[in-house]
């Protein structure tokens, strides 16, 4: 009751600069201050709220955040592996009030009114906005593939959002018995975090050669080709050797239909498997208040001006992160953040009503094998002609040393430390 | 160098007087071209940091923080890795490439400029 009243009051401060807003004035003199809400937590949002801070220190940046503790998606399959705790995977947000004055509101948005400029939370407060980045990440489609919805995915967890389901997969991976089988269902693109399933595979294996030598991971795919797939089937094989079997569309991979009380799935030739557990990753869309809000399209994903990641449906909102449509950016972490970097730039040019600097992008996806071995895909975008391009780039060598394969292990665990201390500050 | 900061009262100032994020965003140049020519060193930067932020352990990261390392030295690294594939990169030269030789001067001298 108390924090509620502190919000009350806090939102009730915040709302004195509400009516610049809502009354449309251009930002003219000093004195006024712009305020931009940014919607979701994540790496992009919550790297964009600290980015747009750090750019216009006299910014008015609301962070709008309904959990206490972020998860992160990356290294939550090592926890999996049992190379990580749970706790380990978590950040918080004072950091991000404390160092960089960003003010953070823990709620939910439920809807945007983009003709008044206002973002409603589940409490019915409304937060006016001069710009609105929304960086929701994904839900998962309950409708799109048969027998899987949200109570079936209480016994066959997706672990796609690091968090409940993540620990979930976990207790069940370890009450496997020995020579069980791990079975993973894994969508067509797009969806988060495109070398994710092959990563998740290789950890699950890790943890069975240790503790359920007999047990098996099967990984059956909806699609015939997957990111940095040679790298991974080498690393599979000299790490795991035979235990992770993978079967691409081809081959009769992708599944259309489970059944959770029977733990079994069905593919599109009616191949039945039966597996003691079953991680399934469903077909996703952009978050929930993307929807909302209308910058979504029927793909479910958000189109985006390619520049500044602004929407091409909604006015004066930005899309950032696995929500946009942003290929050939994968949705990864690391993309969502550098397009944090970006568009709080485009943002703020846009409110001093100036054209868009030019943007640069950047990514980079580990993917851990073993404990000390890792691989990775990098790229650097730029805008031509209008699109986003891929300027250079590539993956680890196929021919590598096992010094090199340790050295990129390490890299990821930098990564990992560096990239939650810029965000969260730990 | 960056030019054109001398207008004064701008619209930009509404938001980010005061800051040197303005200028490093290239806010100050003139309006009337779609985008830019040049991207801002801000943006440059802000990629890089995502690997190469500031220490945050005791050992030696594997991955060097950038901050307050000599420009001369930076740029001799960064040169090397976008005109080669040297041993030791694993995705650096990967991402070098893809900056112009003034890009990759003007991140040097960020880092420079930034404290340890």
């Amino acid at each position: 009751m108390k924090t509620d009243q502190a919000r009350r009051r806090l939102l009730a401060g915040l709302g004195a600069t509400l009516g610049l807003a809502a009354a449309g004035l251009p930002l003219g003199g000093s004195a006024s201050r712009a305020r931009v809400v940014v919607v979701g937590g994540g790496f992009g949002g919550a790297a964009a709220a600290r980015a747009l801070r750090q750019f216009a220190p006299d910014l008015e940046v609301v962070l709008v955040e309904p959990s206490a503790v972020f998860r992160t998606c990356p290294f939550s399959n090592l926890y999996l592996g049992g190379l990580r705790s749970f706790g380990s995977l978590g950040h918080h947000y004072g950091y991000l009030q404390r160092r960089h004055g960003v003010r953070v509101v823990r709620s939910s948005a439920r809807a945007v009114d983009p003709e008044r400029r206002q973002v409603r939370l589940v409490d019915g407060t409304r937060l006016g906005y001069d710009r609105l980045i929304l960086s929701p990440g994904i839900d998962m489609r309950w409708d799109a593939l048969e027998g899987y919805d949200q109570t079936a995915a209480e016994r066959l967890p997706h672990a796609w959002k690091a968090g409940p389901q993540t620990r979930l997969l976990r207790r069940q991976l370890q009450a496997m018995d020995d020579d069980g089988l791990f079975l993973m269902v894994i969508p067509d693109n797009p969806y988060r975090c495109p070398p994710g399933p092959y990563e998740r595979a290789a950890m699950v294996a890790h943890y069975c050669r240790r503790h359920k030598p007999r047990a098996k991971v099967l990984l059956l795919d909806a699609k015939d080709a997957f990111s940095k797939q040679a790298l991974f089937e080498q690393g599979w094989r000299e790490v795991y050797g035979e235990r992770i079997e993978w079967v691409g569309f081809s081959g009769d991979g992708e599944v259309v239909r489970v059944d959770a009380n029977q733990r079994i799935v069905e593919t599109a030739f009616g191949n039945r498997h039966q597996a003691d557990v079953i991680n399934v990753i469903p077909p996703q869309q952009a978050g929930y208040i993307a929807r909302q809000a209308g910058v979504t399209d029927r793909s479910g994903w958000a189109p985006v001006k390619a520049g500044t990641f602004e929407s091409r449906l909604v006015p004066d909102v930005y899309v950032i992160g696995d929500a946009a449509v942003a290929a050939p950016m994968p949705k990864s972490a690391f993309c969502a953040h550098s397009q944090a970097g970006v568009t709080a730039a485009a943002v703020l040019a846009s409110l001093a009503g100036r054209e868009p600097p030019e943007p640069a992008w950047l990514n980079t996806c580990f993917s851990l094998i073993d404990s000390d071995y890792a691989i990775s895909i990098s790229g650097q975008y730029r805008l031509r002609d209008g699109e986003i391009q891929e300027v250079s780039g590539g993956v680890s060598p196929l021919q590598a040393s096992q010094e090199f394969r340790r050295r990129e292990a390490e890299h990821a665990r930098d990564w990992y430390a560096a990239m939650s201390h810029a965000i969260w500050g730990a | 160098m960056r030019t054109g900061n001398s207008g004064g009262q701008r619209a930009a100032a509404a938001t980010t007087e005061g800051a040197l994020g303005a200028v490093a965003l290239g806010l100050a140049l003139l309006p009337g071209v779609a985008f830019a020519e040049r991207v801002p060193v801000a943006t440059l930067a802000h990629g890089c940091i995502a690997c190469h932020g500031a220490a945050t352990t005791d050992r030696d990261p594997s991955i060097p923080p950038l901050a307050g390392h000599d420009a001369d030295v930076l740029l001799q690294l960064l040169r090397g890795y976008a005109e080669e594939d040297p041993a030791e990169s694993t995705s650096m030269h990967r991402l070098t490439r893809g900056y112009s030789d003034q890009e990759l001067a003007e991140l040097a001298r960020h880092f420079a400029e930034q404290e340890q």
